[in-house]
């Protein structure tokens, strides 16, 4: 089964994409900010298959996250997209310098999304 | 949206119409009004931050007469509920972005009347299924409700002031706010999905 790790501070964003995954067949791991989610990459360096990272967070934001998971050596290749209620061309670019492998824009059909992950890990 | 001077007031007026937010640490008055809408004003004390937001829920026709709606279900499937949703997550990053802290959130409802004419009739109980949901995602996020004034047969004239996070209501008829959410209902029914992919 493959693992996306959904980081968001909201509980409804979170919930929402447990929900689309799940059905799907992935497993969905997911923490509500960045430093909780980095501290548990450091941490455990479980297997991971994508991240779905939301943008504006307490303590640690979407894009700085994405930098410092890009530091960690066995995630330097795993996908990750940015899932935010932001659309500016120039947070795109910041997203795209740090690392991020895609963004997609809130709201979202679930079906679009799940074809994106799919496109990064499907089989 | 639209910002005019008001003499009466002494103060900038802010208005959202449906479909928008605004955030700022500003001491602009929001207004809006509302019909079977709801309008959420958030705010931070602690930082100053305050945002509003205007918006109308559809549900689809398989939740119809369920009152006690829950987030964590198939409701997540139904591509109806995203506006609500989209404009709760929108305006809480907006208050974010303008330095409010998402720990110190509180919230105050308005609207959801319930409509008799035209549309509305028809529809449901959009006003009740509004209420249900705010208060849902409300509960799902951890806001806590400080004051709310919901339902009833009438429209409503919003002003949130900076000053002391005041909310004052003038009661409208509900024709007068049933123009603008009958423009809002045919530009949901027009709206094509607004999905953003990029990949880098």
């Amino acid at each position: 089964m493959k693992t996306v790790f959904s980081v968001d501070d909201s509980p409804t964003a979170r919930a929402s994409v447990e929900y689309i995954l799940s059905k799907a067949g992935y497993s969905v791991k997911q923490a509500d900010d960045g430093s909780e989610a980095i501290n548990l990459l450091k941490a455990k360096q479980e297997d991971v298959n994508l991240f779905l990272f939301d943008i504006n967070m307490p303590n640690m934001n979407g894009i700085e996250l994405t930098k410092e998971v890009r530091k960690i050596p066995k995630y330097r290749f795993t996908p990750i997209l940015i899932l935010t209620t932001e659309s500016q061309e120039s947070k795109k670019l910041e997203g795209k310098d740090a690392g991020a492998s895609g963004w997609i824009v809130k709201p979202y059909e679930p079906d679009k999304l799940l074809s994106l992950i799919n496109k990064f890990v499907g089989e | 949206m639209h910002k005019q001077y008001s003499a009466k007031y002494k103060s900038n007026i802010v208005t959202i119409f449906a479909g928008e937010f605004h955030a700022s640490k500003s001491s602009d008055i929001f207004s809006t009004v509302l019909g079977s809408c709801i309008a959420v004003c958030l705010y931070d004390r602690v930082n100053g931050v305050r945002g509003i937001n205007h918006f109308m829920l559809p549900f689809s026709k398989d939740s119809e007469g369920k009152k006690d709606f829950t987030l964590r279900n198939e409701e997540f499937e139904k591509r109806d509920l995203r506006y609500g949703i989209a404009s709760m997550e929108s305006l809480i990053a907006a208050v974010q972005k303008e330095g409010g802290d998402r720990r110190n959130l509180r919230a105050k409802v308005f609207g959801g009347g319930n409509v008799i004419s035209g549309i509305r009739q028809s529809e449901l109980s959009v006003g009740e299924k509004n209420i249900g949901f705010v208060k849902a995602f409300l509960r799902s996020e951890r806001i806590p409700i400080e004051s709310e004034n919901v339902g009833g047969n009438y429209g409503r004239k919003m002003f949130f002031l900076k000053n002391n996070y005041a909310v004052f209501i003038k009661k409208v008829s509900i024709d007068s706010a049933v123009s603008q959410e009958e423009l809002y209902f045919k530009q949901i029914s027009d709206m094509k999905s607004n999905d953003d992919v990029t990949i880098f």
